[in-house]
């Protein structure tokens, strides 16, 4: 290879070579890191939420008027959806996971104000709750139907429940040395709850909140006006159902509004709308810059060869093989894109340093820049063909054209 | 060394046909300094671009060294222009970006010898062009006569059968011209073939065989007798 003889001759040409590897530097650098912020995103999209969340439907209803019987409407409404068919349960619930809306509290393994509590998302709800969510309790025991009380705002007095269910994070951050089950937690107000299941795994609210796996299930009904439904369907049933699931509730008692009906799926992409946004303008940025990247790279080579006619005819005339040809200009095109690539390996892990410090972004993989560097190359190379293979059809005879 | 036979070779437009050559009869033996002289349009440059490979020929035939070269490949045909066939330009076609090194390594690279054999012959041939202390020297840092025998010591590094000399001492002045043609003649009474096409009738009679083209066919052909050999 003629690595000496390039890098000399190249040398003649300082500023489209440095150019054109600044250009390819400054691209691997936000190519990478963006890369790397994409796949951020799509492993925070793709995380296992614990629930089965493909055959959800969740309902919102709004009572209308002050005879409007809350617990009446409740309990004849979950009736009505527990016995169609098709409907594996329904449960009444004050928030719904990965919505992007809910309700927290700080739970304490100890009585004391001074000790940090542990955050945690609050879901009211009753024993047909973790069938309907569809979520994996592994220890202890599930709700008793005695134990759902219903809560009416300004009529009833909120009670600390006696029981509650967790999950198996919020369980491990509640009591890291020791087995949680069967054991208390305080709440703000130092009242007391005793922790009897565990549950292996189901996301929150918040979806970008770091407590996304820490949540605590406890038994009630939220009697107000304003109620929520979570239902689950038969595999494959979601779909057909919505829209009786909507006609039969509205039947049922028109002396209300039915704010909406959703899939989970629906409300779930909602809370990752920002993320996938972000992910898509940053795809766009990639395609952008590689796009740019390769007219770069194609406008320098064509360049370099209309520059050479003369020269490539003549090496051609002392030996050179089309192959030859092709070689050299794929070689020097290499050289300035590995310039670039190691000036760009600086830059990325500095811009990466920078996304760590300034947004708390993961440490930068690795394997990132490898993968752009050999990315970098397969594409200059590509886009180094054209004109080397133009170059390579220069006929030797130019050798002997005197201009 | 060189033998054509019926060599014809024409250029289409899409309108037109222009006859270069029109069936070129020639041979050249070993050892010869031939001289290839004629008008414009004559033929010399097509002539020349055949002998030397860079053009195919559209009838007759062509031995170079003994091999038939008419129906090679290009791959083939780049091989024997590296192997056998020295290279010397009216323009020098020195590249710019390279040093004499890198220049005279150039047709050495492309036929695969180890890089201390590359040294060897570079700097042999330098040091026979009289070039060797300029050896890290860029062309534009040459006068046009030192170019012109860089681009000698190219094509002598190759150890090649035979030099084509493509109007060598055009772009020179005629005391460098001079300078230049003795170096051609010593290189040829070293044993390379020699054919060079010039315009230049003072140089053609320093050949030992004059070969005058005329609408593509051999006018005139004269053996040179040394005037020296004359007075003794």
């Amino acid at each position: 290879m003629e690595f000496g003889p390039v890098i000399r001759a190249l040398r003649h040409h300082k500023t489209g070579t440095l150019l054109a590897a600044l250009q390819i530097a400054v691209s691997l650098a936000i190519i990478v890191n963006a890369s790397f912020i994409i796949k951020q995103r799509a492993d925070k999209i793709s995380r296992p939420t614990g629930m089965d969340t493909d055959n959800i439907i969740v309902v919102s209803i709004r009572g209308v008027g002050e005879n409007y019987d809350t617990v009446a409407n409740i309990t004849a409404d979950l009736n009505l959806l527990r016995n169609l068919p098709g409907v594996v349960d329904a449960a009444p619930i004050n928030q719904v996971p990965l919505s992007g809306s809910g309700s927290s509290t700080g739970l304490r393994t100890i009585a004391d104000e001074n000790v940090q509590a542990i955050s945690t998302a609050r879901y009211q709800t009753d024993e047909h709750s973790m069938n309907t969510l569809g979520v994996n309790l592994i220890r202890g025991r599930n709700f008793y139907p005695e134990e759902i009380e219903p809560f009416i705002p300004g009529k009833t007095e909120r009670k600390t429940p006696a029981v509650i269910v967790v999950t198996q994070a919020l369980a491990d951050s509640l009591y890291p040395d020791d087995d949680a089950l069967g054991k208390p937690v305080y709440w703000g107000d130092m009242s007391s709850s005793t922790i009897v299941g565990i549950i292996d795994h189901m996301q929150g609210s918040w979806v970008s909140w770091d407590g996304l796996d820490r949540n605590m299930i406890h038994p009630g009904i939220q009697a107000d006006t304003f109620v929520r439904y979570i239902i689950r369907t038969e595999p494959g049933e979601r779909d057909r159902l919505l829209p009786i699931i909507e006609e039969r509730l509205t039947e049922r008692n028109r002396q209300r509004v039915l704010r909406y009906i959703r899939t989970h799926e629906e409300l779930i992409q909602r809370s990752y709308e920002l993320d996938r946004v972000m992910a898509r303008v940053l795809l766009i940025i990639i395609s952008l810059l590689i796009a740019i990247t390769a007219l770069v790279i194609v406008g320098l080579a064509s360049y370099f060869v209309s520059q050479r006619t003369r020269q490539i005819g003549t090496r051609r005339a002392l030996g050179a093989t089309r192959a030859d040809i092709i070689r050299y200009f794929l070689l020097e095109n290499w050289l300035i894109t590995t310039l670039g690539a190691v000036a760009g390996c600086v830059l990325t892990v500095l811009v990466a340093y920078w996304l760590e410090t300034s947004f708390e972004l993961p440490r930068l993989d690795w394997r990132y820049p490898v993968a752009g560097v050999v990315v970098l190359w397969i594409i200059s190379q590509a886009a180094a063909w054209v004109p080397a293979w133009r170059a390579a059809q220069i006929p030797p005879a130019i050798a002997t054209r005197n201009v | 060394m060189l033998e054509m036979r019926g060599i014809k070779k024409f250029y289409r437009t899409e309108q037109i046909q222009t006859r270069a050559l029109a069936g070129l009869d020639l041979s050249i033996d070993e050892g010869e300094f031939v001289a290839v002289t004629g008008p414009s349009g004559s033929g010399k440059t097509t002539f020349l671009n055949i002998a030397g490979l860079l053009e195919t020929f559209d009838e007759g035939r062509y031995l170079l060294d003994g091999e038939d070269i008419t129906h090679l490949g290009d791959n083939a045909r780049s091989v024997i222009r590296n192997r056998k066939i020295g290279f010397i330009f009216q323009s020098f076609n020195l590249i710019p970006d390279l040093d004499l090194f890198d220049n005279v390594d150039v047709p050495l690279r492309y036929r695969g010898l180890s890089a201390s054999d590359r040294r060897q012959r570079i700097e042999s041939a330098l040091e026979r062009v009289g070039l060797a202390s300029r050896i890290r020297h860029l062309p534009s840092q040459l006068s046009g006569g030192q170019q012109q025998r860089v681009a000698i010591a190219r094509a002598l590094a190759g150890e090649p059968r035979f030099l084509l000399a493509d109007e060598p001492t055009g772009n020179l002045d005629s005391k460098m011209a001079e300078q230049v043609m003795d170096l051609l003649q010593e290189i040829n009474q070293a044993g390379t073939t020699i054919v060079m096409v010039t315009h230049d009738p003072g140089l053609a009679a320093r050949a030992g065989k004059n070969i005058r083209l005329l609408d593509g066919l051999i006018e005139d052909q004269q053996i040179v007798i040394d005037k020296a050999v004359l007075a003794s």
